[in-house]
């Protein structure tokens, strides 16, 4: 048995826009091992979402076209039905959306969301569910799990609803994890607990996962291996060191150079006229 | 510029009560970049609802100058305070295109004349960062940074004196994030106006805030000069959030609080 969870093979996809084609995604590879932490960063816009999107089978409308594979276990997912996908969604990749809020169900009560769920995973009675969801909770620093499940997606504070949505997508053990700004509503202390646990799932269960953050400080604490996306193109491949250490594409320089720093009382500047990086050549790290 | 007295706020949810403020007061001066951090849940964002009127309080009051501030505020009162919101997926409509979106506080207030709409909108685009095509677009079809930026560009739309910012920069980019921030300070110096930027980013804090509110349940655990806040923390609280700040370089844990 190889070792290899999802490997993405030249992923191309556009969109058909009222102004012509949108080229989102151009020839993108990319890998991740059983167990491995892996960050895809990179601009705002870039195309991290619809890379997760795609990899759930989110991605189907008429506008829509989509070419390359998506192996995982082996099997390409790019087009498989929706029946398939929902399979495959439920129990075996999961993911947590970059707006929490939003990736809830409006109109339901939390404990009602986190039934759905947990029925996923095996048969059992609201009651049951409720007391499962209630210890998942306290794990994220919840005080008062009663009242959050009894909650209503507005009611909940942004780091709240955003603990929630983490702890819906770890509680079945994926075999991987999609987690698309999963920390930006929490403050550092609860973000680090966050990490920590699914860190500590990697270690459990052997999950993989696929971290998008625009927090660079998240990503030199928690990853293995860095992806480095710039407008659809993936420009820097290599572990955590190498990318920090000795960037070599001039987008991933950029981008390390424009941190706010603990050390500074002042913004980093920012080049006015930036060259398109895009056009530039990929760097792998050996 | 604004003055916050004792104000105190508790939801109940089903015979649980959450205290979410309790007995706040503080004062926010003119050309203040005053910036609010502290625990997930501890209140920040209920302080601004209740600051722009869309909750109101169980007890205390608002100011904004000398105008006692209440849910019901004037059209123009309104316009003197805008927001950011926190999730800007969650709070853009679904149904209206962006120029849709950031149109209507401009006819809302009358700030362009109609044959000026379109130009301003366009304007408002470039402030952060978008091309005229997005005026077109609609919200579901753009990234979590792009909405975020939508947001900003909407706030912006009725030349308010007071911005509350509410995580306005957390789905961007850090070079992106570097161009909105340095054009919301040159907007801010340009124009005299008063932010409240609320955020989990401490080091985005350390960088543009002059004076910082550390929350926790529901109360005031510091408030200072940033300079101050972060060199010399005075509350246990504070201190072990200073020390979770995710770095990127040595030097920066190095100055940590032991
Ligand atoms: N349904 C859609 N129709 C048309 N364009 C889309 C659609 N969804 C996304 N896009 C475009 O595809 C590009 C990539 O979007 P995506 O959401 O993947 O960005 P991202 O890398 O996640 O950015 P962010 O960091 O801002 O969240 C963006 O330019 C966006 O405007
Ligand atoms: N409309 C509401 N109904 C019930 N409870 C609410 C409502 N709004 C807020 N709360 C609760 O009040 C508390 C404070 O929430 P608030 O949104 O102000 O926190 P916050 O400091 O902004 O947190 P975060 O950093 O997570 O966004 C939370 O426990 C929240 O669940
Ligand atoms: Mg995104
Ligand atoms: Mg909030």
């Amino acid at each position: 048995m190889s070792n290899k969870l999802l490997k993405i093979e030249d992923l191309e996809l556009s969109f058909k826009m009222y102004e012509g084609l949108s080229y989102v995604l151009k020839k993108i590879n990319l890998e991740l091992h059983k167990g491995e932490k892996v960050a895809l960063v990179g601009e705002s816009g870039s195309g991290k979402s619809v890379t997760t999107k795609l990899i759930l089978g989110l991605l189907n409308q008429k506008n829509v076209t989509k070419k390359g594979k998506i192996i995982f276990n082996d099997k390409n997912i790019l087009n498989l039905s929706q029946k398939e996908f929902k399979k495959i969604r439920g129990n075996n990749i999961s993911i947590i959306f970059q707006d929490p809020i939003a990736a809830l169900n409006p109109v339901f009560k939390i404990k009602d969301q986190f039934y759905e769920v947990n029925l996923n995973n095996k048969p059992m009675s609201k009651k049951e569910s409720f007391f499962i969801a209630s210890k998942a909770l306290e794990k994220v620093s919840i005080r008062d799990p009663e009242r959050v499940l009894e909650s209503y997606p507005f009611q909940l504070s942004g780091g709240l609803a955003q603990r929630v949505v983490i702890t819906m997508a770890m509680i079945n053990k994926p075999e991987l994890l999609l987690a698309d700004e999963p920390s930006t509503a929490l403050d550092v202390t609860i973000q680090n607990q966050a990490l920590d646990l699914m860190h500590d799932l990697t270690q459990e269960t052997n999950t993989a996962v696929l971290l998008i953050t625009h927090n660079m400080g998240v990503v030199r604490k928690f990853a293995e291996k860095v992806y480095v996306i710039f407008r659809g193109v993936i420009v820097e491949e290599g572990t955590k060191d190498q990318v920090f250490k000795n960037p070599g594409h001039p987008y991933t320089k950029a981008l390390l150079n424009s941190i706010p720093k603990l050390t500074n009382n002042q913004l980093p500047k920012f080049d006015e006229d930036s060259p398109d990086y895009a056009a530039i050549a990929k760097y792998t790290h050996r | 510029m604004i003055e916050v007295k004792n104000i105190s706020k508790k939801f109940i949810i089903k015979s649980n009560i959450v205290q979410a403020l309790d007995n706040i007061s503080l004062k926010i001066e003119e050309s203040d970049c005053f910036a609010i951090v502290g625990e997930s849940g501890s209140g920040k964002t209920t302080l601004a609802n209740i600051i722009l009127g869309i909750y109101n309080q169980d007890n205390g009051e608002v100011w904004l100058e000398d105008s006692l501030l209440s849910s019901n505020r004037s059209l123009n009162l309104r316009k003197l305070i805008q927001f950011v919101q926190q999730n800007p997926m969650s709070t853009l409509n679904p149904k209206k295109t962006i120029y849709n979106t950031i149109s209507l506080p401009l006819k809302i207030h009358k700030i362009v004349s109609n044959d000026k709409i379109s130009d301003r909108v366009e304007k408002l685009l470039s402030y952060v960062g978008l091309d005229a095509e997005f005026m077109h677009r609609y919200p579901d079809t753009l990234s979590g940074g792009q909405k975020q930026r939508v947001a900003i560009a909407r706030a912006l739309a009725s030349e308010p004196k007071v911005l509350i910012l509410d995580e306005p920069t957390s789905a961007l980019d850090v070079i992106v994030q570097s161009k909105v921030l340095n054009l919301l300070l040159n907007i801010k110096n340009k124009f005299n106006l008063t932010y409240i930027f609320i955020t989990h980013d401490l080091s985005v804090v350390k960088n543009i805030a002059n004076r910082v509110l550390v929350m926790n349940k529901g109360k005031i655990d510091e408030f200072g000069k940033t300079m101050e806040v972060f060199s010399r923390p005075k509350s246990d609280y504070t201190k072990t959030l200073i020390r979770a700040i995710p770095t990127v370089t040595d030097e920066e844990d190095e100055i940590k609080p032991k």
